[in-house]
């Protein structure tokens, strides 16, 4: 394996986190599309749909979170994309030139928490449902506490393998996996065909008395949701040679499918009051369906496991001592804390998960609108590549010490919008939340806060790289 | 300025060639960002309101 970094070869390059020559971009729409289908689509789609449907009917359900999610979907593209698609890079490098040459770590840990946690619990789900699924077809027997951390180690260790390949591991099984995006259709369509006239007048159990507040909440939990795409999207996109083959893919194939499957769990919650197919199929057509469920969700856990460690190690590639390591090496310092996640506390981590998908709005919001307003307004679109890699003391995105005190402003100030706006652990609001979300208002604070500390402080100084006007 | 690994001061040289960077979004691109996730979402607010 030619993993090593420095190597000259296009696989070298794609495990290091370096930019790609766009004769090494080779996906084009389609392919990118599925690739990123295969890492929107995964079991977090059946939770966001059960939040949704505890606020919401089918119907209005359904439109806030597609509203929502496409809109959180057009944040991220715009925040990250344009970087990472102009240089073959990955959304921690498209963030240097806003965070500084050692404050791009705030970005990196933000990235690096957020897929741990999303895998560590993909990986919980694909080893609770291979475990079902073997039993279900009388493989093993019941009673083994051994079976699920056995069934997270294969997980981690079918990572691993095919990862060692690069990115062209995801492309092979992204290829395979995306038909699990038909059999969630599949399975909404069973669902709505036997149960719909129940789908249509269930209660949403968790209703607020305000219709406006339950509707914007859906929407909230949409574009919340979609931000997560922030650190997957750059090493997904940097693969694709320009913008115009990028957008469409973006959009349809990583904005549509979490609304799209998260139909499943607004329908499962309001009918069967349970959001999980491989639980419900069972109850609705029996244990054959149940079985093509829980394959179903064991694939698509994996496909989205996949894509979440190569991103999270590509961005790892940026720590300066890690960018000289194997990839194998890299590969395993990633796998690894899932992995203990996985085996030692699945269930406590199973009893936050709300709280942390809250969590991650409250700081990629911020993040995507200082990006915007950088890369749009205060840049032109004008990013120097080379100084995104020089970390000297005369480097342009040095700033103080390596730190923009523009962007830890607008980061500090857009925390405590969203948090005055919408409490992420209780879900309390204030106006004017019922309007206008908390993630859009936290993202327009947090470009403003940016705005105004370049305008004034950052860029007279010259400082950033930022051209005189 | 500091100095880079051979390959990496390789790639950045080619990319400093501005034909040498991927496109940024063009005027379809726009369109269908805009479509998807501006206009499409406000439409199907008020249409899921009125539902």
């Amino acid at each position: 394996m030619s993993g090593e970094p420095g190597q000259g070869s296009p696989q070298a390059a794609d495990t290091s986190g370096w930019p790609l020559l766009r004769s090494e971009r080779t996906w084009g729409p389609w392919q990118l599309g599925i690739a990123l289908a295969t890492a929107a689509a995964a079991t977090w789609c059946y939770i966001i749909g059960e939040y949704v449907g505890s606020y919401l009917g089918f119907t209005r359900g359904v439109a806030a979170l597609t509203a929502g999610s496409m809109i959180g979907m057009l944040l991220v593209t715009l925040a990250a994309v344009p970087t990472c698609i102009r240089f073959g890079v990955d959304s921690i490098v498209s963030c240097k030139p806003q965070f500084g040459t050692r404050g791009w770590i705030i970005p990196a840990l933000m990235q690096y928490v957020s897929i741990l946690g999303w895998n560590s619990l993909l990986l919980i789900f694909f080893a609770k449902s291979t475990t079902q699924l073997l039993i279900a077809i009388g493989a093993i027997r019941h009673g083994s506490n051994l079976l699920v951390p056995a069934t997270t180690a294969l997980a981690c260790s079918a990572v691993f393998l095919i990862l060692l390949r690069g990115s062209s591991g995801i492309d092979r099984v992204a290829k395979i996996l995306v038909f699990h995006v038909f059999i969630g259709c599949w399975m909404l369509y069973i669902l709505t065909a036997r149960r719909w006239d129940e789908l249509v007048t269930a209660v949403p159990p968790s209703q607020s008395p305000d219709p406006l507040w339950n509707y914007t909440t859906g929407i909230e939990i949409g574009i919340s949701s979609l931000l997560s795409w922030w650190p997957y999207i750059g090493a997904m996109v940097r693969m694709a040679p320009d913008g115009r083959t990028a957008a469409l893919p973006i959009m349809l194939g990583m904005g549509a499918p979490v609304p799209l499957l998260s139909m499943i769990g607004i329908a499962g919650i309001l009918v069967l009051k349970v959001s999980d197919p491989a639980e419900w199929l069972r109850t609705v057509g029996g244990p054959g369906y149940g079985i093509v469920a829980l394959v179903f969700v064991a694939a698509a856990n994996l496909g989205t496991a996949i894509a979440g460690i190569y991103a999270s190690a590509i961005g790892l590639r940026q720590i300066p001592g890690v960018d000289r390591i194997g990839w194998p090496t890299l590969l395993l310092l990633t796998l690894a804390p899932v992995a203990l996640v996985g085996l030692l506390i699945p269930d406590l981590f199973f009893a936050h998960f709300g709280s942390f998908i809250a969590l991650i709005a409250v700081g990629f919001a911020p993040l995507c609108g200082i990006q915007i307003v950088d890369y749009y307004v205060l840049r032109r679109r004008r990013i120097d590549i080379r100084a995104v890699y020089d970390n000297s003391e005369a480097a342009p995105y040095r700033y103080w010490a390596g730190f923009n005190p523009a962007a830890l402003a607008a980061m500090g100030v857009g925390l405590v919008a969203y948090i005055y706006l919408l409490d992420p652990l209780s879900y309390a609001s204030r106006w004017p939340y019922q309007y206008l979300t908390a993630s859009l208002p936290t993202a327009l604070v947090s470009a403003l806060v940016y705005w105004v500390a370049t305008r004034r402080w950052v860029a007279p100084r010259g400082l950033g790289g930022y051209e005189s006007r | 300025m500091q100095e880079l690994p051979d390959e990496l001061e390789r790639r950045l040289q080619a990319l400093s060639d501005e034909s040498a960077q991927g496109a940024d979004f063009d005027p379809a691109s726009w369109f269908w960002l805009l479509l998807l996730g501006l206009a499409g979402p406000i439409a199907l607010i008020i249409a899921g309101w009125r539902a």
